[in-house]
């Protein structure tokens, strides 16, 4: 297969969202918005106009979508790229009580789209740091924290780290806490795609 | 007496069903805001800026919680509250919080929200305060090129910065209702600041 033919095949997704109509959603689904920041940060597509990632209910309402969408540099007019399904569970029980909360935000680390599902039931943070790309976006690290107790210390239960900023060589790398204590360290192998990805690849005590 | 006022405001409270929550453009969303009370009932409210139709305007979407279940029920969409030069990628618009006009402050009013809009002609931020009948404008800042127009409502005060160091304070005039395009003639003569054509 030749490197032209399988590119292709890679950017039809994108290429199909981008020429469809508009995509939309019920206001009410909306659960976070990160747009446009003020030095251009979330330009995941490099060509210095800033995109899109919006956070919404799925429409069976049991799961999270991530929306993607990038800008055309001339007429800084938006497009939709990528829709990952599932990137989060969703409990509307949860949440009416006050229990859950999700949003979208700029990561530390290059500013890409940051997911999170906070609990404060259980104290627990959940966050997933994408990488936005054309050929389908990825995974750089899922990271899940618990709050001590009557403390103001978070004790981190899970992380899965794929890919390290500025370290040539880097070996992917996870650690997993079981409610028992019982540590479970190993190699997560090379980030998946977020297309062939979805919150029940966790482990169990990856989600708040 | 207290009654009366109740069922005035319930009678004026801005009321919405299922079927009118808008299906909204994703390429148009510009930020949100999920983490402020508006309704200082204790759960967090949210809130959406959508670009207009037009280009040149923010929409802003309510959602408030129910009593009780903390439920998230749209409320509704007051359209045209921040200048907006859409879609060009200079512009920056977000929402953040504020408590520019208290002191103590409460936690509701460190929950009240502030709408920014800053393109390349000029900005704009308007602090808001949710009440029965809807947003109300508490304070606005306006500014370009090193001129800075500060009002505050709460206190009744404007504070003009211009070019080289001179600061005049002027008349605020009453607060503006929230409506489209209202920074246009609402706010005090000296304040306005429109596109360049």
């Amino acid at each position: 297969m030749s490197r032209s033919f399988l590119a292709a095949i890679l950017l039809a997704p994108a290429a199909a969202l981008a020429d469809a109509s508009p995509v939309t959603i019920a206001a009410d689904r909306i659960l976070g918005v990160y747009g446009q920041e003020e030095y251009g940060e979330n330009d995941w597509n490099g060509d210095d106009h800033s995109d899109l990632a919006v956070l919404a209910v799925s429409e069976a309402g049991d799961s999270v979508d991530l929306y993607l969408a990038t800008s055309d540099p001339g007429t800084g007019l938006r497009a939709v790229t990528e829709v990952i399904r599932a990137i989060l569970p969703y409990d509307p029980v949860s949440v009416a009580s006050g229990g859950l909360e999700y949003n979208v935000s700029p990561a530390h680390e290059g500013y890409k789209p940051e997911v999170h599902i906070s609990s404060s039931a259980t104290l627990a943070r959940t966050s997933i740091i994408t990488n936005p790309r054309v050929e389908g976006s990825g995974i750089v690290r899922i990271a899940s924290s618990r709050r001590v107790p009557g403390t103001n210390r978070a004790e981190v239960i899970c992380e899965i780290v794929f890919v390290e900023y500025g370290v040539e060589g880097f070996e992917p790398w996870a650690k997993v806490i079981a409610p028992d204590g019982t540590e479970l360290s190993y190699n997560p192998g090379p980030g998946p795609l977020l297309s062939d990805w979805n919150y029940t690849d966790l482990p169990a005590p990856c989600l708040p | 007496m207290r009654a009366v006022a109740f069922l005035a405001a319930l009678a004026c409270a801005p009321e919405a069903s299922a079927e009118d929550i808008p299906q909204i453009d994703v390429t148009r969303l510009l930020a949100s805001a999920a983490e402020g009370d508006f309704n200082d009932d204790g759960v967090p409210d949210r809130l959406l800026m959508v670009a207009a139709e037009s280009g040149d305007a923010v929409d802003i979407v309510t959602f408030l919680s129910e009593p009780g279940s903390g439920t998230l029920r749209y409320v509704r969409t007051d359209r045209a509250v921040l200048p907006a030069q859409w879609p060009t990628t200079s512009g920056l618009y977000s929402v953040s919080y504020g408590y520019s006009d208290c002191d103590p402050c409460t936690q509701a009013d460190v929950s009240r929200p502030i709408l920014s809009s800053w393109t390349e002609d000029f900005s704009l931020e308007t602090t808001l305060r949710w009440t029965e009948t809807g947003w109300q404008i508490t304070g606005a800042r306006s500014s370009r090129n090193g001129f800075e127009c500060l009002i505050d409502y709460a206190r009744n005060t404007a504070k003009i910065d211009a070019f080289e160091d001179t600061t005049y304070t002027i008349d605020p005039g009453p607060a503006p209702a929230l409506a489209p395009y209202w920074w246009r003639e609402g706010l005090p003569q000296e304040c306005r600041l429109t596109p360049r054509p």
